[in-house]
C-alpha cells in the first residue's frame, strides 16, 4: 500500500484561556491505515492534541485531514472523517438510550432511517454489543459504555478513529476485548495513552509527548524498550517488558 | 452507584405500555385537567376519579405499593403550599371554607399526581420524548428534557462523591466548620456540571451537530388505541357529568 498523509500535523501551538501552554510547535504526520499511540504522562497534552484533530479546538498552526487544512467551511466534512472518543463515555453518550447514542452521528448525515438501523445494528455488532439499542446509557457498566462509546462513531464509518485513554478504569477482561477490537478495526487509529502494554499490542509506531512537545517519535518496540527515554519523560517500561528486563538482570 | 429508575416498571408488558406515547400524554392531560376543573366540595367526583385510576393502575400491572409510596413524596410539598388556607376566615361561604379548600387541593394534587406516576411508569421516558416531539412540543424543550434524564443520577453521584469525600477529612470541625464547607462544594459541583456540559457538547460537535436535532419516529398509532382514548375521555366526562347533576 502506497504512504498516503492522513493526518497532518505542522508546528501547531496552543495555550488554554488561563494561560497554559498545552501544546508547543508540534508537528507530526500520520498515514493512512496506520495505527499510532501519542503516549506521555497525565498534563502532557495528549487529548488537547487530540482535539485538534477534528476542530474542536484551534491552536496556532496547521491541521490537515485528508489532505485538507480544518478551517471553518469544513469542519462537518472533517467531523465526518475524523471519530473522536472522548475518555470520560458519560461525556460520549448523552442521549437517553444507546440507539440515540449511536444513531446520533449517522442521523446527523442525514441518512435515511433504514440505514440508520442498520448503522447502529452493525456498530453494535462491532463492539460486542448487539441488541443493546434500548438500553440507557446510565445503567450500563463501565466497560459497556466504553464499548458503546467506540460504537458512536463507528456507526458513522470516518476514515480516522482518534480515542482518548480507551482502556483507562476497565477491567482486565474488558481491557482485552478493546484491545482486540482496536487491533481489528481496518481504519487509521490515533489512541491517546498511557497504557504501554496496550501500546505494545495494538500500535507499531508511537509517539512521545511531554509538556506539550513531541520528545520522540518512531517504532513502538525501539521507543518503549528505551528506559532511560522513557524515564526521562515520567513513564516506565511496560509491565510485559520489564519482568522480562528484571529476568535479564538475574 | 445504583439508583432507582426514574420510569422503573416503564418497560412490563401491559395494553397500557403497549399503547401510543403521545395518546398517554393527551388523555392523561385531559384526566389531570378534569381533576383540577373539579369542585373542591365534590368528593362523589374525586372518589369516582379514584376508582378510575385505580382499575388502570391494576390494568398496567405496575405494582401499586409502588405507585402509593412514590406519590406520598409529593404530599409534603401540597400540604406545605396550602396549609394557610386551613386558617383562612376572610368571606367564604360555609360550601368554600378554608377548610374544605384546602382538603379540595390537597385530593387534587393527590390525585393528578397518581396519574402522572401512572403515566411515567407505563411510558419508557425515551417514548415519553418522543411522544412529545411528535406532539410538536419545541425540541430544544425535549433535549434538555432529554439531558436532564442522562445526566441527573451522574450529578445526583457526583454530589454523593464529593459529600463523602468531605466527610471523610472533616473529622474533628466543629459543626459550623462543617456547614461552612459545603458551600465551596456546591460551587465544584456547579462548575463540574458547567464543565461537564462542555464536555458533551463538543462530543456531539465531534459527530457532525449542527444545531438541529434528528430523530426518527418509531411510534404508529392504532386504531385500538384511539377508540381505548376515547372511552377513558368519555368516562371521565360522564364521571363529571354524573357527579355534578348529583351534587345538585
Amino acid at each position: 500500500m502506497h504512504y498516503e498523509p492522513c493526518i497532518e500535523v505542522r508546528n501547531l501551538s496552543f495555550s488554554y484561556p488561563d494561560g497554559t501552554e498545552a501544546l508547543r510547535n508540534i508537528s507530526l504526520e500520520i498515514g493512512r491505515g496506520e495505527k499510532v499511540a501519542i503516549v506521555g504522562p497525565n498534563g502532557s497534552g495528549k487529548s488537547t492534541l487530540l482535539l485538534h484533530f477534528n476542530g474542536i479546538l484551534r491552536g496556532k498552526g496547521e491541521v490537515r485531514i485528508l489532505g485538507k487544512a480544518i478551517n471553518k467551511a469544513n469542519l462537518r466534512e472533517v467531523r465526518r472523517e475524523v471519530g473522536l472518543v472522548f475518555q470520560e463515555p458519560d461525556d460520549q453518550l448523552f442521549s437517553p438510550t444507546v440507539f440515540d447514542d449511536v444513531a446520533f452521528g449517522p442521523l446527523n448525515q442525514d441518512l435515511s432511517a433504514e440505514e440508520v438501523r442498520t448503522r447502529v445494528k452493525e456498530a453494535l455488532q462491532e463492539v460486542g454489543l448487539p441488541g443493546y439499542e434500548n438500553r440507557s446509557s446510565h445503567h450500563l457498566s463501565y466497560g459497556e459504555k466504553k464499548r458503546v462509546s467506540i460504537a458512536t462513531v463507528l456507526s458513522y464509518n470516518p476514515e480516522i478513529l482518534a480515542l482518548d485513554e480507551p482502556t483507562s478504569n476497565t477491567d482486565p477482561k474488558n481491557r482485552r476485548r478493546l484491545i482486540n477490537l482496536l487491533k481489528g478495526l481496518a481504519k487509521t487509529i490515533v489512541i491517546a495513552t498511557h497504557d504501554l502494554d496496550l501500546v505494545l499490542d495494538v500500535c507499531p509506531r508511537c509517539l512521545i509527548i511531554n509538556q506539550g512537545e513531541i520528545r520522540a517519535n518512531g517504532k513502538t518496540e525501539e521507543l518503549l524498550t528505551n528506559p532511560h527515554l522513557l524515564e526521562s519523560n515520567h513513564l516506565e517500561l511496560p509491565l510485559s517488558l520489564s519482568r522480562l528486563q528484571k529476568i535479564k538482570d538475574r | 452507584m445504583q439508583h432507582s429508575y426514574l420510569d422503573k416498571y416503564s418497560s412490563l408488558n401491559s395494553a397500557i405500555h403497549k399503547a401510543d406515547p403521545r395518546l398517554k400524554i393527551l388523555v392523561a392531560l385531559f384526566f389531570v385537567l378534569s381533576i383540577l376543573l373539579t369542585n373542591s366540595g365534590s368528593l362523589l367526583e374525586f372518589a369516582l376519579y379514584g376508582v378510575i385510576i385505580a382499575s388502570l393502575v391494576i390494568a398496567s400491572r405496575v405494582p401499586p405499593l409502588f405507585i402509593l409510596k412514590r406519590s406520598l413524596m409529593i404530599i409534603p410539598f401540597v400540604v406545605l403550599i396550602s396549609l394557610f388556607l386551613l386558617f383562612d376566615r376572610t368571606g367564604l361561604s360555609a360550601e368554600h371554607s378554608g377548610r374544605v379548600l384546602f382538603r379540595g387541593i390537597v385530593i387534587k394534587s393527590y390525585l393528578a399526581i397518581l396519574v402522572l406516576i401512572l403515566l411515567s411508569s407505563t411510558t419508557p421516558f425515551p417514548s415519553l420524548l418522543q411522544g412529545l416531539q411528535r406532539l410538536k412540543i419545541s425540541k430544544v424543550f425535549i433535549l434538555l428534557l432529554s439531558f436532564m434524564y442522562r445526566y441527573i443520577f451522574i450529578l445526583a453521584d457526583e454530589a454523593m462523591r464529593l459529600t463523602r469525600g468531605k466527610r471523610s477529612r472533616e473529622f474533628g470541625a466543629g459543626k459550623w466548620r462543617q456547614i461552612k464547607s459545603t458551600a465551596p462544594l456546591i460551587g465544584i459541583l456547579f462548575i463540574r456540571t458547567y464543565e461537564k456540559g462542555e464536555r458533551a457538547y463538543s462530543a456531539m460537535c465531534s459527530r457532525g451537530f449542527d444545531g438541529t436535532i434528528r430523530t426518527f419516529n418509531t411510534i404508529n398509532l392504532r386504531m385500538a388505541e384511539i377508540l381505548v382514548g376515547f372511552a377513558l375521555i368519555t368516562i371521565i366526562v360522564l364521571v363529571k357529568i354524573f357527579s355534578n347533576s348529583h351534587a345538585l
